[in-house]
């Protein structure tokens, strides 16, 4: 029967063969033999049975079932609603909850329930693998690349330690308002981050409007002096602030 | 009064940096509306790019005169009077800069360290100067004033490619979106 796990599904009839599925597969989990011919087969003339064999009630266990049911991700979500099946993943390889996580991301990016999945797990998406090349010439790069997954509240938690990189990053993938929030952070750590040399850097023109977006989140005067200072290139900004000041304490 | 503000752009690099040293400047003096968009120290880091850029715009924002042309000479002037040691490790060599000027009867462009410049209109797209062009292509700060290219008036943009980023075009739908974004 290694024909099955090698994705030739010729002879077979579902549901009435759904145990020798089941057992072979089981078989080549053991032998850590890839179900990803298997499944690339069952998910092209038999996606319920994908179903039932990677999210079902008696569904495969262990990472490369995990592997292998990910690789999945767009026909298990045809057969199961997204926030029921990321959740049901994590229940089944809570070992690989972290990359399930990632790839609920990557292709939920704006829905609610992957972030109540994360903060259940208790995971910051992305924050683990940026935090290993932190201070290397690869984090900015890094930076970049997490930002294009939406691994936005890493990034955010970085610039709140200091980290210049990441609000450059955010704006490159479009995330401007997060830019902005992390810029925030960034001069809650210490008030004279540069800021708007990462803004410029990345925004170019738009660096005004970025500016602007920013003054409402600022806590402290000297914040507040550090942005007037260094706004001379972006005069709308700059007259914003420098009305603004006076008047905070 | 100009009937339209005459607009220009350089287009960013593919980098993690796309705009680091990127600057632009509106102003109207003298019935002369005039817009700038330059780029130096692209290279250098974001902060050392900022100091360097926004000492270049200051001494821009200065510039004056009583047409077009003399405008643009203005410019060029201004930025002569700044010492090459504070405009980074290059000294003014890696400038790339677009000057467009316009009154109610004039029109006209000076520019250095650009391999292309296009005057986009709607969906119309026309290049005005490539990487041979010897009127654009200087690489960075002149020792004299390039010499200005006089245009018809129209409500073209101008949209520039900075030295060593190419002479592709990006496509006009691209750049109406990247327009568009910041409004």
């Amino acid at each position: 029967m290694k024909r099955l796990i090698a994705g030739d599904l010729r002879g077979l009839e579902l549901p009435r063969d759904l145990g020798v599925l089941r057992s072979e597969a089981e078989k080549a989990l053991l032998g850590e033999i890839s179900l990803m011919p298997l499944y690339s087969a069952l998910s092209k003339h038999h996606p319920m049975a994908l179903g039932e064999l990677a999210v079902g009630p008696k569904a495969l266990r262990g990472p490369q079932a995990a592997e292998a049911a990910l690789q999945m991700s767009a026909t298990l979500e045809k057969t199961m609603q997204p926030k029921a099946l990321y959740p049901r993943l994590v229940q089944l390889h809570p070992d690989s909850a972290s990359e399930i996580l990632n790839t609920a991301l990557q292709r939920f990016p704006s829905e609610s329930w992957v972030n109540n999945l994360a903060k259940k797990l208790k995971i910051i998406p992305g924050a683990r693998a940026l935090a290993s090349v932190k201070g290397t010439p690869e984090f900015e790069a890094a930076c970049h690349k997490h930002a294009h997954l939406h691994h936005v509240n890493a990034l955010v938690e970085l610039a709140s330690e200091g980290q210049l990189e990441p609000i450059a990053a955010l704006i490159c993938a479009g995330h401007k308002d997060e830019a902005v929030h992390a810029a925030s952070r960034a001069l809650d750590h210490d008030p004279k981050s540069n800021v708007i040399a990462w803004f410029s850097a990345a925004s170019g023109p738009d660096c005004e409007r970025l500016i602007c977006s920013l003054i409402p989140h600022l806590r402290t005067k000297e914040a507040l002096q550090m942005l007037l200072n260094r706004s001379e290139a972006f005069p709308r900004a700059h007259r914003l602030l420098h009305t603004l000041l006076p008047a905070v304490r | 009064m100009t009937t339209h503000f005459p607009r220009c752009f350089l287009l960013g690099q593919r980098t993690l940096r796309p705009f680091c040293g990127h600057f632009e400047l509106q102003v109207v003096q003298n019935e002369i509306a005039f817009h700038l968009s330059g780029r130096i120290g692209s290279t250098l880091h974001p902060e050392e790019a900022l100091g360097v850029l926004s000492q270049v715009q200051g001494a821009l924002r200065k510039a004056e005169g009583s047409d077009c042309l003399s405008v643009i000479r203005s410019c060029w002037e201004n930025l002569w009077v700044i010492p090459r040691k504070e405009l980074g490790a290059e000294q003014g060599r890696d400038l790339s800069l677009l000057i467009l000027a316009q009154s109610s009867t004039e029109c006209a462009l000076s520019a250095v360290g650009l391999d292309a410049l296009w005057g986009v209109s709607g969906h119309h797209v026309q290049q005005i100067a490539g990487p041979t062009t010897p009127e654009t292509t200087h690489p960075g700060l002149p020792e004299r004033a390039p010499k200005a290219l006089e245009l018809p008036l129209s409500d073209r943009r101008f949209i520039g490619s900075c030295l060593g980023d190419g002479s592709q075009f990006p496509g006009v739908d691209s750049l109406l979106v990247a327009e568009a974004g910041p409004q």
